[in-house]
C-alpha cells in the first residue's frame, strides 16, 4: 500500500522550476533515501509531501489524503525533521515536550526519556542555548516521540557527531522496522543512508532520474576496472547507454555501468577494451553511484538523458515488481 | 485513524503557550494600559506636579499603541506563517487553530485589557454604567486597530526587525500621504452642509469595517497558504491609511436616536458677499439663524467653514470663521422654588436666535466658477445638573465623566488673601474622561458654574476663563480654569466713568454683606449634554450676487 503517491509533481518559483514532472510512489514500511545535489529540489518536494508548500501542479497523496488537505489528525500521524528548522527558541527543551506532547495522542513518554539520555540532552536548558546538533536532536526527539506512520527527515544528521549519527541510524532502522514506520529521508550522509535505506530516488535539475530499491541499485551498478596495454587507454568514441560514468588514466580506465550481469559485462569489456590485459569487476557504493550520477548530470543533457532513460526502465520493472 | 486535539483545545492550547512565553511583555502591556488611562484618575495633583503627571501619562498614551503593536508581533512571529523553515505547520495542529489562538491573544486578550484599563478608569470618573462600555470602546478603538494592522503586517513577515521597519515604514509613508491629502480631508470636513455628511461618516466607517475584515481574510489566507503576495500588502496599505484618515474624519454625527425636542428645530444659513475695492480682500456676512428652540435648550455654531467650490482655477479654500458661539441661554434647571437672579441673568449672556459672522477671503477677485460656500453644524445641547459643592479650597465632585476640585479660592470663606482682581473668585480645575470629539471646539467648555444661596433663593452666574490651554493627557482631558463673576456691566460702565465694584453690580449694599452671601453659597455646576445635531448650508450662486440660504432640518 502506498503511503505516498506522487504524479507528474511541477513546482515553480517564480521562473525557476524546482520539480519537473516528478512521478512516484513509496510503500509502506520502506525507508526511502532521496539523494540529489544542492538545489535539486530534495527540500522542496519534502515540503510538498509535508503540505508545507502547495504544488503548482500535479498530484500529491500523503496518507491517502492530499498533501495540500492535510489535518491536524494527519500530521499527528507524521513526524518531521529538517535542517534550519526553528524551534521556540526561549523554551526549554522540557517546556518543548509539555507543548508537543498533547497534540499526539501517540506520544511516548518513556521513548521521549529514552531518546533524550541517548541523545544527552538537558531538558532545563534552553532551546536557543542548544548548539546546532543539539537542536537537531531535540527536533528529532519531538518527532520520534510520537511514534509515527511516515517520518520525513531533511538533512536530519547535521552537526551530530559519528556516535550519535551511528546511533541514531540504528534507532531509526531498529524503530522502523519493528514498528513499520514509514522513512523518506534526504541526506548528504551516504554511508548512513546506505545502512538505513531499501528504497533510493536520485532528483537531479528538479527531475527524479532514478527511483528503486537499494538492493537493485547495489546489486545493478557496478564499477568495471580495466588496465589495457596502451600507455594510454583509448575510450569508445560514442560512450555506451549503460555507461554512467568513465574515467581514465593511463593505461587504467574505471567505468561505472548500470548493469547487473557479470558474464555480459566482460564480454562486452573485451569488446570495448580489445587491448584490455585485466578486468575486473568491483560493487559500487550508494556514494560512488550518486557521485557519478550527479557529475554526469552536470556533464552534458545528452548524457543524462541516456541515464534517464535506462533508469526510468529499470525504475519502471522494479516498481511494478514491488506494487 | 488516531484522534488529534480538538480544534478549540488547540486554539486554547497555542494561546496558553503565548501567554506563558510573553507573560513579562504582557505585564509591561497590562502596566502600560493602566498607566496611560489610570494615571490620570489620580486625584488631588497640584498643578505644578499635574503637568509633568499629564505629560508623562500622555507620553505614555502615545506609546500604548507601540507596545501593543511590538507585542502582537512577537505573539504573531512566534509561529510566523510565512517562516520557511517555521516549525509549527510541522505539527499536529490545525493552522486556523494557530490563527485562532492569535486572533484571540491578539485581538481579544489585548483589548480586553485595555477596555477594562480604560473603563476603570472612566469608572473612576463615576461615568455612568450604561456609557461605560460604549466610552471604554471607543477609547480602546485606537489600540484595536494598531492591533490589526500589526497582526497582519506580522503575518507577512519573518522577525521582529523586519516587522519593526516595516511598521516605521509603513506609517511614516502613510503620514505623509496624508499630509498631501490633509487640504482635501478637511475640506471634506468642513463639507458639513448637507445630510450627505453624515452619509458619508457612515459610509466611511462602513468601508473602514470592510476593509478591516478584508485584511483579517486575507491574513487567514496567509495562515492557511503560507504565502505571501502583494494584493495583501495592498490591502494593509489601505488600511493604514484609511484608519489614519480616519482618526482626522472620526467625529460623532450627534445623536441618533434623534429626540422629539429637535424635530421642529430649523437651521438656516444666508451667505453675503460685501463688494471691497480692487486690493482689498472680499469680505462675506452670513448668518445662522436657529429657530424653535424650546427655552430649555442651547445651540452652538460648530466648525463655522467657507469653501470654495469649483473646478479649473478653483482652488479649495478653506476658512475657519469664528470660535465657538452659542445661541440662546437655557433657563438652567436648579431644583426647587424659582431663584432671583443677581445681577445679569445668564441667558443674557447669550446671542438671540441668530448670529452674524464676517469672514475674508484671500483672493480679491474669485474666478467666475469658484462659488463660496458657507456651511455650519448646529450642536443642540441641553443642561444637566452635576453637583453642589462649597466654595472652598479642596472641595472636590466626580460625577458622570467629571470631576472638578476647587484649587483655591480668591474671595471664597476663610481666604479673602489671593483676591488678584476683584472679579476673580476661585480656581478650579476641571477633568473630564468623557470621549472628545476631536474637532469639537466645545470640549473646553462642556462646564457651567453658578453660584447659589439655598436659602436665599438667589443665584450669581460665574464665567469660566481658561487659565491655558486644556491639557490633554491621553483619554482625560484637563481645564484649569478661572471663575469669575460675571463683569459685563464693568465694562460697559467704564466708559461712562461711573465704575462701580463688582458687589455693587450684584445688588450687594456693601462688602461685607457680599462675603456673608458668599459664606452661604455653594458652587453648583452643570454639565452640556449634546441632544443632536443639524447641519446647513449657505451657497452663493454668483459671486457677485447676493447669496441664498439654504435651511437645514433637524437631525
Amino acid at each position: 500500500m502506498s503511503v505516498i503517491h506522487v504524479r507528474n509533481l511541477t513546482h515553480e518559483y517564480g521562473k525557476h522550476v524546482a520539480l519537473r514532472d516528478v512521478s512516484f510512489d513509496i510503500e509502506a514500511g520502506s525507508v526511502y533515501a532521496l539523494l540529489g545535489p544542492n538545489g535539486s529540489g530534495k527540500t522542496t518536494l519534502l515540503q510538498i509531501l509535508m503540505g508545507l508548500l502547495p504544488q503548482t501542479s500535479g498530484q500529491v497523496n500523503v496518507l491517502n489524503t492530499s498533501a495540500s488537505a492535510l489535518t491536524a489528525a494527519h500530521r499527528a500521524r507524521m513526524g518531521y525533521v529538517a535542517e534550519g528548522v526553528r524551534l521556540p527558541s526561549s523554551m526549554t527543551l522540557a517546556q518543548l515536550e509539555k507543548y508537543v506532547a498533547p497534540l499526539y495522542p501517540t506520544w511516548d513518554n518513556t521513548l521521549a526519556n529514552a531518546l533524550r539520555d541517548r541523545f544527552q540532552l538537558d531538558p532545563s536548558r534552553r532551546i536557543r542555548t542548544l548548539s546546532r546538533g543539539e537542536h537537531m536532536k531535540a527536533a528529532m526527539l519531538c518527532a520520534l516521540a510520537p511514534r509515527p506512520e511516515l517520518l520525513i527527515m531533511d538533512e536530519p544528521f547535521t552537526g551530530m557527531d559519528a556516535v550519535v549519527k551511528d546511533d541514531l541510524v540504528r534507532g531509526v532502522l531498529e524503530m522502523s522496522g519493528r514498528e513499520g514506520w514509514t522513512v523518506v529521508i534526504a541526506s548528504h550522509d551516504l554511508a548512513e543512508l546506505e545502512l538505513l535505506a531499501d528504497w533510493v530516488g536520485f532528483l537531479h535539475n528538479g527531475r527524479l532520474q532514478l527511483h528503486e530499491p537499494m538492493e537493485s541499485v547495489r546489486s545493478r551498478y557496478r564499477w568495471l576496472e580495466v588496465i589495457t596495454s596502451s600507455r594510454e587507454a583509448e575510450l569508445p568514441r560514442v560512450k555506451p547507454a549503460d555507461w554512467v560514468w568513465s574515467e581514465s588514466a593511463g593505461p587504467r580506465v574505471r567505468v561505472l555501468l548500470a548493469e547487473p550481469d557479470e558474464e555480459l559485462l566482460r564480454r562486452r569489456a573485451d569488446e570495448w577494451f580489445p587491448d584490455a590485459q585485466r578486468v575486473e569487476l568491483h560493487d559500487a557504493s550508494l556514494r560512488d553511484v550518486f557521485v557519478a550520477l550527479t557529475r554526469q548530470g552536470h556533464a552534458g543533457r545528452g548524457a543524462a538523458s541516456a541515464l534517464e532513460k535506462t533508469a526510468t526502465v529499470q525504475s519502471q520493472t522494479t516498481r511494478a515488481g514491488a506494487v | 485513524m488516531s484522534e488529534s486535539m480538538p480544534w478549540l483545545r488547540q486554539v486554547w492550547h497555542v494561546f496558553a503557550k503565548d501567554v506563558r512565553r510573553h507573560w513579562w511583555m504582557l505585564v509591561v502591556f497590562v502596566v502600560h494600559a493602566f498607566a496611560a488611562t489610570m494615571g490620570l484618575a489620580i486625584p488631588d495633583v497640584s498643578l505644578e506636579a499635574g503637568e509633568r503627571v499629564i505629560t508623562t501619562v500622555f507620553f505614555l498614551y502615545l506609546t500604548l499603541p507601540v507596545t501593543a503593536a511590538l507585542l502582537s508581533a512577537m505573539v504573531v512571529l512566534d509561529d510566523a506563517p510565512t517562516e520557511s523553515h517555521a516549525w509549527w505547520p510541522t505539527l499536529a495542529l490545525s493552522r486556523d487553530a494557530v490563527f485562532g489562538a492569535k486572533l484571540l491573544f491578539v485581538l481579544g486578550l489585548m483589548p480586553l485589557i485595555a477596555v477594562v484599563a480604560t473603563a476603570a478608569m472612566h469608572l473612576s470618573f463615576d461615568v455612568p454604567v450604561r456609557d461605560l462600555i460604549p466610552y471604554a470602546v471607543q477609547g480602546t478603538k485606537r489600540v484595536f486597530l494598531t492591533l490589526v494592522l500589526a497582526l497582519s503586517l506580522a503575518a507577512l513577515l519573518r522577525d521582529l526587525r523586519g516587522f519593526i521597519l516595516w511598521a516605521v515604514l509603513l506609517f511614516a509613508g502613510a503620514l505623509f500621504v496624508i499630509d498631501s491629502l490633509s487640504r482635501t480631508l478637511f475640506i471634506a470636513l468642513g463639507n458639513i452642509g448637507s445630510r450627505s455628511s453624515q452619509l458619508s461618516t457612515s459610509a466611511f466607517q462602513m468601508v473602514s469595517v470592510a476593509l478591516m475584515l478584508l485584511v483579517l481574510f486575507a491574513t487567514w489566507r496567509v495562515y492557511r497558504t503560507r504565502l505571501r503576495s502583494w494584493t495583501r500588502w495592498v490591502a494593509l496599505l489601505a488600511l493604514v491609511l484609511v484608519q489614519l484618515g480616519g482618526a482626522v474624519a472620526d467625529f460623532p454625527a450627534g445623536d441618533p436616536s434623534r429626540p422629539e425636542r429637535l424635530r421642529d428645530i430649523r437651521v438656516s444659513a444666508e451667505l453675503r458677499r460685501n463688494e471691497a475695492p480692487t486690493g482689498v480682500k472680499d469680505s462675506y456676512t452670513w448668518r445662522v439663524r436657529v429657530q424653535g428652540l424650546s427655552p430649555e435648550l442651547q445651540a452652538g455654531i460648530q466648525i463655522p467653514v467657507i469653501a470654495l467650490e469649483g473646478t479649473g482655477e478653483c482652488k479649495p479654500v478653506v476658512s475657519l470663521a469664528a470660535p465657538y458661539s452659542a445661541l440662546q441661554s437655557p433657563v438652567l434647571p436648579i431644583p426647587g422654588p424659582s431663584l432671583r437672579w443677581r445681577g445679569r441673568e445668564p441667558r443674557h449672556a447669550f446671542a438671540p436666535d441668530s448670529v452674524w459672522i464676517r469672514e475674508w477671503l484671500p483672493d480679491s477677485r474669485l474666478p467666475a466658477n469658484c462659488i463660496p460656500v458657507a456651511s455650519v453644524r448646529v450642536h443642540v445641547r441641553e443642561p444637566h445638573l452635576l453637583s453642589s459643592i462649597p466654595l472652598e479650597t479642596g472641595a472636590s465632585f466626580t460625577r458622570d465623566g467629571f470631576r472638578v476640585i476647587v484649587r483655591n479660592t480668591d474671595r471664597g470663606p476663610g481666604d479673602a488673601s489671593g483676591n488678584v482682581t476683584p472679579q476673580r473668585l476661585a480656581t478650579v480645575e476641571q477633568s473630564t474622561s468623557v470621549p472628545r470629539n476631536p474637532v469639537d471646539l466645545y470640549r473646553g467648555r462642556p462646564l457651567s458654574y453658578v453660584l447659589l444661596h439655598e436659602q436665599l433663593r438667589e443665584a450669581i452666574p460665574l464665567e469660566a476663563r481658561e487659565i491655558q490651554y486644556s491639557r490633554v493627557g491621553g483619554p482625560v482631558t484637563h481645564d484649569d480654569l478661572h471663575l469669575f463673576l460675571d463683569d459685563s456691566t464693568t465694562v460697559a460702565t467704564e466708559s461712562t466713568s461711573e465704575r462701580r465694584d463688582i458687589w455693587q453690580l450684584h445688588g450687594f449694599a456693601n462688602e461685607r454683606e457680599f462675603d456673608s452671601w458668599l459664606r452661604g453659597a455653594k458652587l453648583v455646576v452643570f454639565e452640556w449634554k449634546l441632544l443632536g445635531v443639524i447641519d446647513a448650508k449657505a451657497k452663493s450662486v454668483d459671486a457677485n450676487v447676493p447669496g441664498t440660504g439654504h435651511d437645514g432640518g433637524a437631525p
